[in-house]
């Protein structure tokens, strides 16, 4: 079954976006053989890496002079080979989302966004995704293809893509006038966000650090595994670590992927400031507080010898996994 | 003579150990002020004197270390727990305070289901306590929306009441006995026994006190058993507030307690149930305990409700659903400074209650006065919440931008003129000005207003117990120069 | 210039109970809980009012129309926004269940948009419940209009033109553009809506909430709309409390490798 997949290779998440996408297709039917990919690019640049990481052997580079949907959707739209995909994959990304919808529009199919998984239907293809906020999983079925499909942010895991050989490229220039209802065109880049509200991983350290001093060694251990670090009301209201750490309502609300807490009994104000946590790990010698059981894991235990376990730990793994992610 | 800053400081590490005693600017500055200031402070905007230190005491003993060495040097204590304050009662109005924090005293001292009673440190919150009864079958019986925040020695000092106090009463119901610190060092504790004619009821001095006149160290409450199971939700939509508070007063005269007896109007209605209300009031009740008890106190009261042909029945489930919810939910309190900040649109609320013949003039000419008279209003409502058989209470709602002037005076062009108009009105038709929140010191104006000839017992209080004026400066009691 | 703003109602999902979340007839009864302003919309609403207070000393004032699709339910929240002086609030009448039908209401605009001459149109990306994420960029389609997503910020240049900021997967793009064009509002800096006076209240809410019945504004067939939108198959619950898994066996080292093995590695993989 030939499908397509479209990313944008005009922004730095390029890689991110190819390896997504490929997670994505080793865990459903489609089969990688079947696929070409459609990369827009804006320069010379970037073609070695988006050659090297496009996750079909069969690869269509359209050069453009930057990222621009409406351009991007009238090359689509007219390529001749259009109608052969009956699937057409898309990256969780913002330009995922609207290029999916708008180009299932155009080519009389059905779209739709952050879909977790697909299934093949006879006569159509049943995808899931989640609704009423996250509260419920709803099952779709679309009838007419081209299926214009973008993924769920962080659905599966992403894989990294293999080196590909014989590989196929096809080259395309693309000026239109698609975009001629811009006037001025100004893109920042964004430097990468030092933030705790932004951190992928926070530590976080609660009343039971006891001390200023334990606080700091907390925070320190924190910037060496590259983690955001953030305390309790109690710990800043105590003076053990500066008012603008402080995590719950009164401070920041944090919503990384992994949130390790320390040392917190979990009060309400303070969950409500970590609850947006993809997956939280709570250590504390209580088993009786709060915390421990609006937490994924809980560790019992006093938090100092399991941290130091624990940092040897990920130090020696990190150390494995660079040196595999790069030799790949 | 007066101590500087650094002395008073000194003498509480010495006192204590210096990491109990905490002088970190932002902590410094956070704790002058509270939920009455809430606008400045998201602002940046700190007026008051920021005190000297925060003081985390652990025992009894070290409360009255610290109370003996402020009450010897004149200096200022704002004690505190939870920290839910809305009345400007943990304002550090004068120099160089200590703020006396009881909430490292958090231990659960004894659940005594024999008898019916559990005994706390002051900085039990009382989520956790509640959480733990009911997990064994009981409950404080105590619900106050600060219910998440608040902990038991600050809901002691302030009188709190909470949501079921139609059934459970309010917090002096429920207390029998406690401990209490005074200025001198004097350790007091009042035994828990069921009643006793042993002359007045000293337990008084010290429950609604607000910190100025001791510190709670410890107290008792009953507990009773908890029946959510048997919950019979109530709900109705009519025409007017007046007869609204005529139910209200039909089902408690009767001598029917129900948990909750609540009365929207259309204003306040429309923010809380604008998914069915349709710019009606609102009548709310919920009948609890024991099977039989809940069953009988619902059904008579459904009588009572229809034979005044004025209401009509909406789904319980609304009801139940609204109720859930009603607590201060942490990351409301977040989502709401934000708002606050990006929309300059502030909510305040003034507490007041009245027999049941004067309730119903009284949310009339306030509403009135308010309406014409204060500017920027954006929602303006009332509600009453607390039914007894004399009397009721009103809660009025306001909200209103703040526009065309700096942080600082939001309180003096909106909240205060606000303040002034419903208690001033609530004391001319005989009520009391405070129902539950507590003076604090933003009410203190009225003070003799409010307790007329009375005044004189709670001035001689103060006299006794804090002959020296150093208990929470500004709090019950105006600052008389 | 005529500026559109598109809004929907949403209940609050986060007062339901887990006992709420009944499946009946592939639909959840949401009806007892309180309604509010859909986020992205609401930034949308507010975006706009801004829009038109910096376009009076530029450009001369805006024309304000707000619409929402539903019954008369949401009548009050359209009578806000008069009061916040749109000089019209629309609503198109519709009783049925649309939350998985984003072609509809697409195509329900789109009629509207044409029937009115709108020049730009502004609503949120995304909304409660069926969380589609499509309505902008159909209409847009529907259109024929160019469209910007994620927009953070709108501003008024001369010539009728927008400076409009919005986010990009890896920054930020300003551009100047020429409308028509539909704007779909995301993560916007400011996301609460003002709040009228009791006096504005009075003054503009008397002005009543125009409604349209859809059959007067189709232009386009409904059929196609109501095909091309994706089947509800079946809703199923998902797990939302958290594990809790507690791990208490053995020396602290023990634990933190249990942790490490069982759940962190994949996690800090994907970091």
């Amino acid at each position: 079954m030939k499908f397509a997949i479209v990313l944008n290779g005009c922004s730095q998440t390029y890689r991110s976006q190819a390896e997504e996408i490929y997670g994505f297709l080793k865990t459903s039917f489609l089969t990688e053989g079947e696929g070409e990919t459609f990369v827009v690019c804006e320069n010379e640049k970037q073609r070695d890496e988006i050659i090297r990481y496009a996750p079909t052997a069969l690869l269509h580079l359209i050069k453009m002079d930057r990222y621009q949907p409406e351009a991007i959707l009238h090359f689509i739209e007219h390529y001749e080979g259009m109608k052969e995909f009956r699937y057409i994959l898309f990256p969780s990304d913002f330009a995922g989302q609207e290029l999916s919808v708008r180009l299932g529009s155009r080519l009389k199919g059905s779209s739709m966004v952050a879909v977790e998984e697909i299934d093949v239907l006879e006569d159509g293809v049943l995808c899931s995704k989640l609704v009423y906020g996250n509260h419920l999983r709803g099952y779709f079925k679309l009838d007419f293809p081209p299926f214009c499909i973008s993924l769920q942010k962080g659905g599966k895991e992403p894989c990294p893509i293999p080196v590909i050989k014989n590989r196929q490229i096809f080259n395309y220039e693309q000026r239109s006038d698609q975009d001629s209802f811009i006037q001025t065109y100004l893109f920042k880049r964004s430097e990468k966000d030092e933030g705790l509200e932004s951190a992928a991983f926070v530590i976080i350290g609660g009343y039971g650090l006891g001390s200023r001093e334990a606080a700091l060694n907390l925070q320190k251990k924190a910037s060496e595994l590259d983690a955001g670090f953030g305390v309790t009301r109690p710990v800043a209201m105590n003076g053990w670590m500066n008012m603008g750490k402080m995590v719950g309502v009164s401070g920041e609300l944090v919503k990384p992927k992994l949130c390790l807490v320390l040392g917190a009994s979990g009060s309400a104000a303070f969950m409500a400031g970590i609850k947006k946590s993809e997956f939280i790990v709570a250590v504390n010698q209580d088993a009786k507080a709060p915390i421990m059981n609006q937490c994924d894991v809980a560790v019992i235990d006093d938090y100092v010898p399991v941290m130091d376990a624990l940092t040897a730990l990920i130090n020696t793994w990190q150390s494995d996994f660079e040196t595999k992610r790069t030799s790949e | 003579m007066t101590l500087k800053r650094e002395e008073i400081v000194q003498t509480l590490e010495k006192i204590l150990s210096p990491e109990q005693v905490v002088t970190e600017l932002s902590v410094l500055k956070e704790s002058s002020i509270d939920r009455f200031r809430r606008f400045e402070g998201y602002h940046g905007v700190y007026l008051q004197p920021f005190p000297a230190a925060v003081v985390y005491v652990n025992n009894s003993q070290e409360v009255s270390e610290v109370l003996k060495f402020a009450n010897e040097n004149g200096i200022n204590i704002v004690p505190r727990t939870g920290q839910s304050a809305t009345e400007g009662g943990l304002e550090t109005a004068a120099e160089n305070s200590i703020v006396l924090d009881g909430s490292r005293m958090n231990k659960i001292v004894k659940i005594d289901p024999y008898n019916m009673q559990a005994t706390v440190q002051c900085g039990v919150p009382l989520q956790k306590l509640d959480d733990l009864l009911r997990e064994q079958g009981f409950t404080t019986g105590h619900s106050p929306q600060s219910k998440p925040l608040a902990q038991l020695g600050g809901l002691v000092a302030t009188r709190s009441i909470g949501q079921l106090s139609t059934l459970y009463g309010g917090i002096e119901d429920m207390v029998v006995g406690l401990e209490a610190v005074f200025p001198n060092g004097q350790i007091s504790k009042i035994k828990n026994v069921p009643r006793r004619a042993a002359g007045p009821d000293i337990r008084h001095i010290v429950i609604g006190n607000e910190g100025a006149l001791c510190f709670i160290t410890e107290v008792t409450v009953k507990i009773f058993k908890f029946f959510p199971e048997n919950n019979v939700y109530l709900g109705y939509t009519l025409e007017n507030m007046k007869t609204g508070f005529e139910i209200l007063r039909e089902v408690m005269v009767n001598g029917y307690r129900p948990s909750v007896a609540r009365l929207y109007d259309p204003e306040d209605a429309a923010y809380h149930f604008s998914h069915f209300s349709e710019g009606k009031c609102v009548l709310i009740f919920i009948a609890e305990g024991a099977k039989p008890l809940a069953d009988a106190t619902a059904g008579a009261i459904r009588e009572i409700v229809d034979e005044s042909g004025a209401c009509t029945p909406v789904e319980p489930k609304l009801i139940q659903r609204w109720f859930e919810n009603l607590n201060w939910d942490p990351s409301d309190i977040a989502e709401e400074k934000k708002e606050i900040i990006e929309t300059k649109n502030i909510c305040n609320t003034t507490e007041i209650s009245s027999n049941w013949d004067r309730i119903h003039d009284i949310y009339e000419v306030c509403m009135e006065r308010i309406r014409n008279e204060i500017p920027d209003l954006t929602m303006l409502g009332a509600h009453s919440s607390h039914s007894y058989l004399n009397g009721t209470n009103i809660y009025f709602v306001y909200f209103y931008n703040v526009v065309n002037c700096g942080a600082e005076e939001e309180i003096t062009k909106y909240h205060l003129p606000i303040k002034k108009i419903v208690v001033e009105e609530t004391i001319k038709a005989g009520g009391s000005m405070c129902h539950h929140h507590g003076v604090g010191k933003h009410r203190t104006h009225w003070i003799k207003d409010e307790y007329g000839s009375s005044y004189y017992m709670l001035k001689t209080l103060k006299d006794a117990f804090d002959p020296n004026g150093i208990m929470n400066k500004g709090t019950i009691f105006p600052i008389e120069d | 210039m005529k500026v559109l703003t598109c809004f929907k109602v949403v209940p609050d999902l986060t007062l339901l109970t887990d006992e709420d979340w009944q499946v009946v007839n592939n639909q959840v009864d949401v009806g007892f809980v309180k309604n509010d302003w859909n986020p992205f919309d609401e930034s949308a609403l507010e975006m706009t009012l801004k829009l038109s207070e910096l376009s009076e000393s530029l450009s001369g004032s805006m024309e304000l129309t707000a619409v929402s699709v539903g019954n008369k339910k949401i009548d009050s929240f359209l009578k806000t926004l008069l009061a916040l002086k749109f000089q019209h609030a629309v609503r198109i009448e519709a009783e049925q269940d649309l939350r998985f039908n984003p072609h509809q209401i697409a195509a329900w605009l789109a009629g509207y948009v044409k029937k009115s001459h709108q020049d730009v149109v502004v609503m949120g990306v995304q909304s409660g419940v069926g969380d589609n994420a499509q309505t902008p960029l159909l209409l847009a389609e529907k259109l024929g209009w160019p469209s910007i997503t994620q927009v953070i910020g709108i501003k008024p240049e001369k010539n009728g033109c927008l400076r409009v900021t919005s986010q990009m997967d890896d920054g930020v793009l300003e551009q100047v553009i020429k409308p028509p064009v539909v704007l779909s509002v995301g993560n916007a800096p400011n996301s609460f809506l003002r709040v009228p006076t009791l006096k504005d209240k009075l003054n503009y809410g008397k002005k009543s909430v125009e409604v349209i019945i859809p059959t007067d504004i189709i232009v386009d067939n409904t059929t196609e709309a109501e095909i091309h939108a994706p089947k509800l198959i079946k809703l199923s619950a998902i797990e939302n409390q958290r594990d809790s898994v507690k791990i208490q066996d053995g020396t602290p080292s023990d634990k933190a490798t249990i942790l490490f093995n069982r759940y962190l590695k994949q996690r800090l993989k994907k970091l």
